[in-house]
């Protein structure tokens, strides 16, 4: 290696630098004083489209567009007469012109030489289009980024957690309300610009990203020098270094500003609609139940038969509005439970119980198969009720004439499992992936079955959800259904 | 002295509707005695002269509300102690624990059974006379 290293080039000198000249990979042309080519080397060919044989000894202007092209026997003269220099020497960006008359961007870089007192210069340049397009469309990817930013109010940052330095998309700026020029980015200046009631519970994601590496995702208020207050989506990453450390991280603020406002005007949209439907239907529901009833006397067969389809219409109605006002207080996050600790076998036999009279009405029976599971669970009394008696009414709806809906309990580690078996017409299986869906309800042409929202299902998986539970479900079509419902067990029942 | 029995019940609704199946309800299913009251003012005229046993108020009421009427009621001496119970057809859990703090026995939603009623009425005063 070393041998071959020390080893003096075989051939002349001339031999040897016509070698490099030929291999450069940039292009490399020589002019004597009056600007007339000396040397163009294969390089400078492909650069510029001509063969070395056409340029030879014609002026070099003719490798440059207007006004260069005009400019450049001035030029060169001046340098000659003052030794005032704009590219010798120093090199710059220039354009050149290609055979083909296409114009392209340049670099040059042109030094001085004499040759047996001959004044040459020796141009070497290297095209630069790629690298020019590549900055192109990185400035034109980046406007269209901020465009993005500016139009979806979706702002992003880049935060140092050593030193602390913040680098804000020019979106934070408009959603902070701040001017980039006089605000410092700092994480303490961040955190001062949030709600002051909101900062700890940001402070808190922000330190358990970093601690545990993990994403965060968060909503807070924003309050802008002026006093108005944002709301923003906040979400934000750690970056790792090699040795697994936090050491950056990155995230995205949105202005969800208008969305909450709309939200919050459709909850009470709903709320108030709900109120002014539930008026007018307690009296038609009220007046229906007393006659019905026969406490205001009775009434012949033809009447009394319209006045049970106006009722259990009106019941039907009533339910409705129920359900959507559930969906809705799920959808927007306020549905509250008022969760205590329950012994589960007087849960389940109370709603057994209460939904007996549903199934007579089907000719269908409901059966605890199995003895007490003795457990104890955390569950909301009234909504645990509420997805019992949806589950129960379901299978007592697909049950055939005559058929029974068995309850049963089984303890497994840690929690415990209720299952509610019909051995009726069982879930199409084109069916089961829509089934926890809002407003899905399977055909439902047979009169037997009519009468759901299509919301009971998907409102008592929110329920079963928000306890800590979870609702599972199999059926084959023709043999029935089982529908499961798992809770955390927080104790066993003593005795 | 005879076991203490409810009879008498003051009831404030603005909505004539449910007016009259409410008090279908409770004079013709339940057997009480009903003075119905259209507004909170109505309320504060009559109430001390009809001596209730119980009152029901509507929450939601155009001019003066359920939980203000409460309160006037509540400044009347004869009738600072007698069992309320608030009707509405917006109940949000945490309703419920507002209008117990603003004094009333418990809350009934609508739509109501009017063939339950009485007895849900019955049970809610039965149990704050034990309290």
């Amino acid at each position: 290696m070393n041998s071959t290293h020390n080893k003096k080039p075989e051939g002349s000198p001339a031999q040897y630098s016509r070698a490099v000249f030929e291999n450069a990979l940039d292009g490399m042309i020589v002019i004597d004083e009056m600007g007339l080519i000396q040397s163009f080397n294969p390089a400078a060919e492909d650069v510029f489209g001509y063969s070395a044989k056409e340029v030879m000894g014609k002026n070099v202007k003719m490798l440059m567009p207007e006004p260069f092209h005009g400019a450049h026997d001035g030029y060169l003269k001046n340098y000659l007469q003052t030794g005032e220099r704009k590219i010798i020497g120093i090199g710059r960006e220039v354009t050149g012109l290609r055979k083909d008359g296409s114009e392209f961007p340049l670099d040059l870089a042109v030094s001085e030489f004499t040759v047996s007192d001959q004044r040459m210069f020796l141009g070497i340049v290297r095209d630069i289009s790629e690298r020019h397009a590549a900055e192109r469309d990185l400035i034109r990817s980046r406007e269209n980024l901020k465009a993005a930013q500016r139009i979806t109010h979706l702002g992003s940052w880049h935060w140092e957690i050593e030193s602390g330095h913040l680098t804000w998309s020019d979106e934070i700026y408009r959603i902070f309300d701040m001017d980039p020029e006089k605000f410092e980015s700092t994480y303490e200046n961040f955190i001062h610009a949030i709600h002051p009631d909101d900062r700890a519970s940001v402070e808190a994601a922000i330190s358990a990203s970093v601690e545990n590496k993990a994403p965060y995702s968060i909503e807070h208020r924003v309050v802008r020098p002026d006093g108005e207050i944002r709301i923003v989506h906040e979400q934000g990453e750690v970056e790792l270094d090699e040795a697994g450390n936090s050491f950056c991280m990155n995230g995205s603020v949105l202005d969800i500003t208008e969305h909450k406002e709309a939200e919050r005007l459709k909850n009470e949209f709903v709320s108030t609609v709900s109120h002014e439907l539930r008026t007018p239907l307690t009296s038609i529901h009220g007046s229906l139940a007393l006659l019905v009833s026969g406490a205001v006397g009775d009434l012949d067969e033809k009447k009394k038969k319209l006045i049970d389809v106006a009722y259990s219409s009106s019941d039907r109605l009533i339910r409705l509005i129920n359900d959507l006002l559930d969906a809705e207080k799920f959808g927007s996050g306020k549905m509250t439970l008022d969760i205590r600790a329950y012994d589960i076998d007087p849960l389940i036999d109370q709603a057994i119980s209460l939904n007996q009279a549903y199934g007579e009405k089907y000719n269908v029976s409901i059966k605890r198969t199995d003895g007490a599971a003795r457990v104890r669970v955390a569950v909301d009394h009234d909504r645990f009720a509420q997805v019992m008696a949806n589950i129960i009414s379901n299978a007592c709806k697909f049950s055939h004439e005559a058929g029974v809906v068995e309850v049963a309990t089984q303890t497994l580690p840690g929690k415990v499992k209720i299952s509610i078996t019909d051995h009726g017409v069982g879930i199409d299986k084109s069916f089961h992936k829509k089934i926890f869906q809002q407003f899905t309800q399977a055909d439902a042409s047979d009169h037997r079955r009519a009468g759901g929202t299509g919301l009971g299902l998907s409102i008592s998986k929110s329920i079963v959800e928000q306890m800590g539970g979870k609702i599972t479900f199999v059926s084959e079509q023709g043999k029935g259904s089982t529908f499961s419902l798992e809770f955390p067990v927080l104790d066993t029942q003593l005795g | 002295m005879s076991e203490p029995s409810l009879s008498k019940i003051l009831y404030v609704e603005d909505d004539h509707d449910i007016q009259v199946v409410a008090q279908m309800a409770l004079e013709t299913v339940a057997g009480f005695t009903v003075s119905i009251c259209s507004s909170g003012e109505d309320a504060l005229e009559k109430a001390e002269a009809f001596s209730p046993d119980l009152i029901l108020l509507d929450v939601m009421m155009p001019g003066m509300d359920g939980p203000t009427t409460l309160s006037r009621l509540r400044e009347i001496d004869a009738l600072a102690t007698v069992p309320a119970v608030f009707m509405t057809a917006k109940v949000m859990p945490s309703d419920v624990e507002r209008y117990k703090e603003l004094g009333a026995a418990d809350v009934i939603s609508k739509p109501f059974d009017p063939m339950t009623l009485g007895e849900q009425v019955k049970k809610i005063w039965s149990l704050s006379l034990e309290r």
